[in-house]
């Protein structure tokens, strides 16, 4: 399945994901993902499919989805 | 020798016309810093109790920081601060941009202005040189305008003015700088106006010398080499960046709050609103980070290049808190407050009030003038005009959300979704809970910014670590609970927020409290702590807290309003309110943990420990010298 993913946190490599395109295994869970590009659940507020739904890190991603994730954060 | 401060004040009486130079102790800085420490220590001495917040007895002043001036990125902020139209007590607010930076380059850490002018003024600071001018050619016209008069007029000058909303005493007007950054709440604007005060122009050519240079460069330039990483939402984002997240999260303001997330959202976005409509980014004094954008008008709603585009708090006001999707509608919306001179926020507010109560049947067009109000509707563009020149529906809507309740009807008193008169910022309480304490407890009301947001601190963060080096030591927290932890939370969380206010620093540039220290000690050569540096944090809350009690608040005035305590009905929230009880538990944590008593007064005890029993708590023993 093809989804795109966007990390608003720095990444080990430092290379921002935005929009990044993604082909997985039908089944892999958000936390798989995650585990691929070494992003731990301790920094990560949300994580959000398709822009309003809120998933959990054991929740498995359908074809198409965007995945976005966010670190705690204030203001605005 | 005093090191990074000018050891001035400039005073200007506008009724008699006298101007002022005054020489400032050196431990008047170091009990307060500057921004709202220096402001809350001389409106709670100078202000007589009582007085009209729009009379010539109330003052307006800026005041710059101790670190303001140096190329230290964030630090190009000032406060402006007098008695509140608004909530009838202390009032202040921040703006970004170079006129702090200015005012200290002229040889001056504040301005205090005093007394009515006979007829529109505007003062010009060049250095030494400080003069009362006519600004009778500058009344009625556009900020945008009076920009450009005025910088013919003076030259490369930095320009703090209001704008027509001021003029007319619109009670949420804020005070306008070179078009881009604002002082928005509390209603200064309205002061200024009450004054006859258009505009304050500054120039200046020094800055006061540093103590260790060295040291102040070194840590400069290692916030310049890392905050792409260190800040690199807002970097990358500005303050849109919390749009997306709140939204997925239900506590995107919508419909007057009556919803906390909106079908439209992602038009929002920032990346979207960025590609679309930005033409460059907009930044302040000796900042990288440029977290502002200037941007392009479209379709039928052209817009002024001159204006800054608008920040988060605008599009959620007359975005999402409207019902309305056209980024087009918010971005004319921006302008209009900004060439206008009201508070944005406030403005959305009071007409997302006014458009539910007329959806609800509440009022009818007897009330709004004909005007036929609706979510999603851009006629909110017209309501702009009409509060900014009082006409219409604007001359009630011009008094807030609290007055006009008032006048329409106790029915509508739950849709004023305000605290203290200060119409609510865009940020959810039923989503942030601790953040719902600190807008009732807030000396200025519903304020976001010396505020805790709930959701920086759901997960073992950095941000703990700050906390940690202030003396905390619990762990994360549910943004949605309100208890006598997340008092404990809020308390140490406002505290660092109000030491930012004081050395008027920026929230987004993310300097450790450690970090701080050093710079404080760099610039001033005070061999700070931060036991130190948290107690001037704690006079500026205690000294609003003393003006506020004055004038008659007690602690029924720390109160949530009623939409906060209404279940969201639909949404990730659903079902979600705030607690009057768990309320009440978290606010009494709150006044035990500052040592105020039951009633919200600070005792004796609390007063004595930051040395504020003294008489001469708030003096700074000054000498008058003719400027």
């Amino acid at each position: 399945m093809n989804i795109l993913l966007s990390v608003f946190l720095p990444l080990p490599d430092e290379k921002p994901l935005r929009n990044t395109p993604l082909n997985l295994p039908d089944g892999t869970t958000v936390g798989q993902v995650m585990d691929q590009f070494g992003v731990s659940d301790h920094r990560v507020w949300l994580y959000v499919v398709n822009h309003r739904e809120i998933r959990k890190r054991e929740d498995t991603l359908d074809e198409g989805d965007h995945l976005m994730v966010f670190p705690p954060m204030e203001g605005g | 020798m005093m090191y990074g401060s000018n050891g001035c004040f400039l005073r200007v009486n506008l009724t008699t016309g006298s101007i002022t130079r005054e020489a400032v102790s050196p431990a008047f800085y170091r009990k307060y810093y500057g921004g709202r420490g220096m402001i809350s220590a001389l409106l709670l001495k100078e202000l007589a109790p009582g007085i009209d917040a729009l009379g010539p007895d109330n003052k307006v002043i800026f005041a710059t920081g101790i670190l303001t001036g140096n190329p230290i990125p964030g630090s190009g902020r000032h406060s402006v601060g007098a008695k509140s139209p608004v909530t009838g007590g202390y009032g202040d607010g921040e703006a970004g941009g170079f006129w702090g930076a200015e005012l200290k380059r002229a040889g001056y850490d504040a301005l205090i202005v005093e007394g009515r002018a006979a007829h529109p003024v505007y003062l010009a600071i060049h250095n030494d040189t400080v003069t009362i001018k006519d600004a009778r050619h500058l009344w009625g016209q556009s900020t945008a305008d009076v920009q450009e008069l005025l910088t013919q007029a003076e030259g490369k000058v930095r320009i703090a003015q209001i704008g027509q909303a001021g003029e007319n005493l619109v009670k949420y007007a804020c005070v306008v700088h070179d078009l881009e950054h604002f002082v928005g709440r509390c209603g200064i604007g309205a002061v200024m106006g009450s004054k006859n005060l258009r505009a304050v122009t500054v120039s200046g050519s020094s800055t006061p010398p540093v103590h260790d240079p060295d040291t102040m460069k070194s840590l400069t330039r290692f916030m310049a080499q890392h905050y792409q990483t260190l800040a690199s939402n807002i970097y990358e984002n500005g303050t849109l960046m919390v749009l997306p997240p709140l939204n997925a999260a239900g506590g995107l303001p919508t419909r007057n709050f009556t919803q906390g997330q909106f079908e439209e959202a992602e038009k929002f976005f920032p990346q979207t609103v960025r590609d679309a409509y930005m033409t460059e980014r907009s930044g302040c004094y000796a900042c990288p980070v440029r977290c502002g954008i200037k941007v392009r008008g479209g379709g039928p709603y052209e817009v002024d290049a001159r204006y800054k585009g608008p920040e988060y708090e605008t599009v959620a006001a007359f975005g999402s808190n409207l019902g309305i999707s056209d980024f087009e509608v918010i971005q004319k919306a921006n302008e209009l407050c900004n060439a206008y001179g009201l508070d944005s926020i406030a403005t959305g507010m009071c007409i997302s009030f006014a458009t539910e109560a007329f959806e609800k049947g509440l009022i009818s067009t007897v009330e709004t003038h004909g005007r036929q109000l609706a979510f999603g509707d851009a006629i909110c563009l017209d309501v702009i005009h009409d509060i900014a020149l009082r006409q219409g529906v604007g001359e009630v809507l011009a008094e807030g959300t609290r007055s006009a309740a008032a006048q329409w009807g106790e029915a509508t008193l739950p849709l004023a979704v305000q605290i203290k008169g200060q119409e609510m910022p865009l940020h959810e309480a039923r989503l942030k809970q601790g953040l719902g304490l600190g807008y009732a407890l807030s000396p200025t009301g519903a304020d976001h910014t010396h505020n805790l947001h709930d959701t920086l601190y759901v997960k073992e963060t950095p941000a703990f670590d700050e906390l940690r080096a202030l003396g905390y030591t619990a762990t994360p927290l549910p943004a949605s609970t309100l208890n006598a932890k997340k008092a404990r939370l809020f308390h140490y969380a406002s505290f660092s927020r109000y030491l930012a206010d004081c050395l008027v620093t920026c929230f987004f540039i993310p300097w450790t409290t450690n970090q701080l220290q050093q710079l404080i000690q760099a610039v001033t050569g005070w061999n700070t702590t931060t036991a130190e540096m948290m107690a001037v944090s704690e006079r500026s809350i205690v000294n609003a807290r003393l003006f506020n009690l004055r004038e008659g608040f007690s602690a029924k005035d720390d109160a949530l309003c009623p939409r906060f305590l209404e279940p969201f009905e639909e949404g990730p929230l659903k079902g979600v309110a705030i607690l009057q009880e768990d309320f009440l538990e978290a606010r009494s944590a709150y006044y035990q943990l500052m040592g105020w008593d039951e009633a919200g007064v600070p005792t004796p005890g609390s007063l004595a420990k930051l040395g504020l029993l003294e008489e001469e708590a708030c003096d700074y023993q000054h000498n008058e010298a003719d400027a």
